[in-house]
């Protein structure tokens, strides 16, 4: 049974008053009808997954294309060969001193409440990318942060990626092992050496693109995203 | 206001303003229309659905960016209609989208502005509708203000059940939480609310 409280809660419902702005449905029209429809989307990958087996990872315009309409700044996904080896997820080696790697980096580091407190916490030389890890007995959790005003800086070749919602939001699992290559300020893809990566999630909070890493299925790595805030 | 039949799912086709060719299509049938590449289909989508997502951002802290936020969800939800389950009510998913936008514009704010940003989020009372009733003004904006001061994690949870008026499993879609939580979160709003109620009301009688 609801009480006055709530009666009174309810009531005030009827007297707020939010107006619809004149232009939005206007403005929202105008940029779906620029919007590429996602089944296209779709074909062309899969062709492109076919079209480019065995070529590696080159820093082609394709995956910038993918970048620049996923809206993930700072990362790049070229479709390549299936990986067969097992990866294993590096952990940040820093002390888990979060308010240092806020100095560093510039901003404030998100930590999924899902995980708790890193082990590590490291910032990138060029101080573009804050690391956290979680260690336990069946491996290592990763999560990257970088602030999208910048280049990208993971180049990622992978056979399989799935665009899905985090908390509302697009997001891109790489459910599969694939080739993450990280570019440093000014560097280029091609002098690095890559490293395997393991299942991957990539996702935006504001202006942090977020990629987390480790032996997770969808589910829990989406648990893990959508706690953040 | 909005019409409680537009409320549930299935059944949100009764707003007049529509066009004539849409009118009693239910959203799952819209979704269906705009994948497979009617685009108009979506212009009544978002015209059903804007005020209360207007709503949604202005109650849970948008402010004056509520209308950017709510093009940018909407625009999203657009790009997303692909990994929409059609089996389940569209309009908790859209808002969903549109309190996550919230909390990103309010994040970014915060980073870029420092913790002012935060404390220059408007009053809650100035959603009431100048035009209401004047009898009982006082208590209302009184009750307004004291969700305002919740934290906001017990203030968004109230927000939505009763000034959205949505269910504990719309509203756990929404804010993106498990149900148990909704819950509890509702009974510790309601119980603080009630604290701070008896406390002003008892400073006014002091005064």
């Amino acid at each position: 049974m609801p009480d006055a409280l709530e009666v009174r809660l309810s009531a005030l419902a009827a007297d707020l008053q939010v107006p619809v702005p004149d232009g939005l449905e206007r403005a929202v029209m105008d940029r779906v009808a620029r919007t590429r429809p996602r089944r296209r989307w779709r074909r062309w990958l899969a062709g492109l997954v076919v079209g480019l087996l065995g070529v590696g990872v080159v820093a082609s315009p394709v995956g910038a294309e993918i970048r620049g309409w996923l809206g993930l700044p700072g990362v790049s996904v070229t479709s390549g060969d299936p990986v067969t080896e097992t990866p294993t997820v590096p952990p940040a080696p820093g002390t888990p001193d979060l308010e240092r790697a806020e100095r560093l980096a510039g901003f404030t580091p998100v930590v999924p409440a899902e995980l708790g407190a890193p082990d590590g916490v490291e910032v990138s030389a060029d101080r573009q990318v804050v690391s956290l890890s979680w260690t336990a007995e069946d491996g290592t959790v990763r999560l990257d942060e970088l602030r999208g005003d910048v280049e990208p800086i993971f180049w990622k070749t992978a056979d399989q990626a799935e665009r899905v919602l985090v908390a509302g939001t697009e997001a891109l699992w790489l459910p599969t092992a694939h080739r993450v290559t990280v570019v440093p300020d000014g560097g280029s893809v091609r002098d690095l050496p890559s490293r395997l990566a393991g299942p991957t999630l990539l996702w935006l909070d504001g202006d942090l693109t977020l990629r987390l890493e480790g032996d997770l299925d969808l589910a829990e790595a989406t648990q893990i995203a959508e706690s953040v805030d | 206001m909005l019409e409680p039949s537009s409320w549930g799912r299935g059944t949100g086709g009764t707003i007049s303003t529509d066009d004539g060719s849409h009118d009693f299509v239910d959203d799952a049938d819209l979704v269906g229309r705009v994948r497979a590449g009617d685009t108009d289909a979506y212009a009544v989508l978002v015209r059903r659905h804007a005020p209360v997502a207007m709503r949604t951002a202005a109650l849970l802290g948008a402010g004056s960016d509520a209308e950017d936020v709510v093009q940018e969800a909407l625009v999203k939800a657009y790009r997303s209609l692909g990994s929409f389950r059609a089996d389940r009510p569209f309009r908790p998913w859209l808002l969903r989208i549109v309190a996550n936008e919230t909390r990103n514009a309010h994040r970014s704010a915060v980073r870029r502005a420092g913790r002012e940003a935060r404390e220059a989020r408007p009053p809650l009372t100035d959603l009431l509708d100048p035009s209401a009733e004047v009898v009982g003004r006082e208590d209302r904006e009184r009750l307004l203000a004291a969700v305002g001061r919740l934290p906001d994690k017990l203030s968004h949870v109230v927000a939505c059940r009763y000034l959205l008026e949505l269910d504990e499993a719309a509203t756990a879609v929404v804010l993106g939480v498990p149900r148990g939580t909704v819950k509890s979160r509702l009974s510790r709003g309601l119980a603080r609310l009630r604290d701070d109620l008896a406390t002003t009301i008892e400073e006014v009688d002091h005064a």
